[in-house]
């Protein structure tokens, strides 16, 4: 049985889906009987909806610049 | 001959064509403009952020960058393509920026080491927490939807040890795989596991703190 503790610092793997079958399981039914680490998964989760969001919301390079590199610097 | 019911796989060539980052580069590398303003369209912003991590000063992480392009249209880079052109567009970075970050005498080390990251959780000796955590005052709907919030998030990363920043940043905001990850950083599957654990965790604390 994991404590509070092993599924604390298992929820980021858990999260990437990176656990052995048998431990996601375990971590998972922890989480449906504490309410604590439940809270406290659910948090990590919405924590790397933002980051990914983050990533998403990132603008790109100006292209006039862009062309003015490719000018410049193009192998002939 | 094509008929109205073929789908994309019986007649390849009517497919909505989404021009890969392979063939990109190979047009690119032939002389097409277009092509090249549409790659660093897609990868300037984030390999910039990414920079950022290894030397602190804008105008530095963009000199970075911006050499790393050149050496790509110079042919001083050759793409094997035993990955991604995006896992080995942010390793030439990485390399690049990680010369320039040694000059300066500031140096990501990757090694790993006790931070407490998880201490701040509050355990009792046998592994059960004291108390639940306090639930946060947004859902996570309006998390997602909120100008405020990207705030938040943007410093709470800054806040980060910059090894656990450079993973986070990679594996969560650029979407990299693992091995990906290893690959352009040099470092073990262990130290990236664990450094991305630690980093998220403490993301989190730094929202915790925020939204309790």
């Amino acid at each position: 049985m994991l404590s509070c503790r092993d599924v604390a610092d298992l929820t980021s793997d858990y999260l990437n889906r990176d656990l052995p079958l048998r431990r996601h399981l375990a971590v998972r039914l922890h989480l449906l009987m504490c309410v604590g680490c439940r809270r406290y998964y659910r948090q990590m989760r919405t924590t790397l909806a933002m980051l990914r969001q983050l990533g998403r919301d990132t603008t790109g390079a100006s292209a006039d610049r862009a062309r003015d590199l490719f000018r410049s610097h193009r192998s002939v | 001959m094509c008929y109205s019911r073929r789908t994309a796989l019986d007649c390849p060539d009517m497919s909505p064509t989404v021009p890969s980052e392979d063939a990109l580069l190979d047009r690119a590398l032939n002389g097409d403009e277009d092509a090249f303003v549409e790659l660093v369209d897609l990868y300037h912003a984030p390999l910039l952020r990414f920079a950022r991590t290894f030397v602190r000063q804008p105008s530095q992480a963009e000199d970075v960058v911006q050499d790393a392009w050149v050496g790509v249209l110079r042919g001083l880079e050759r793409f094997e393509r035993r990955s991604s052109f995006k896992t080995w567009m942010f390793r030439i970075v990485a390399n690049r920026a990680k010369t320039r970050a040694v000059r300066e005498q500031r140096y990501v080390q990757f090694d790993v080491q006790e931070d407490g990251a998880d201490a701040a959780e509050n355990f009792t000796e046998d592994g059960r927490r004291n108390a639940p955590p306090r639930e946060w005052k947004m859902t996570p709907e309006r998390l997602l939807l909120s100008v405020e919030t990207r705030a938040l998030i943007e410093a709470a990363l800054e806040q980060l040890p910059d090894n656990q920043r450079v993973v986070v940043t990679l594996r969560d905001l650029e979407g990299l795989e693992a091995a990906d990850v290893c690959n352009v950083l040099s470092i073990s599957e262990t130290n990236q596991r664990v450094l991305l654990h630690r980093g998220r965790t403490k993301v989190r604390s730094a929202l915790a703190a925020a939204l309790e």
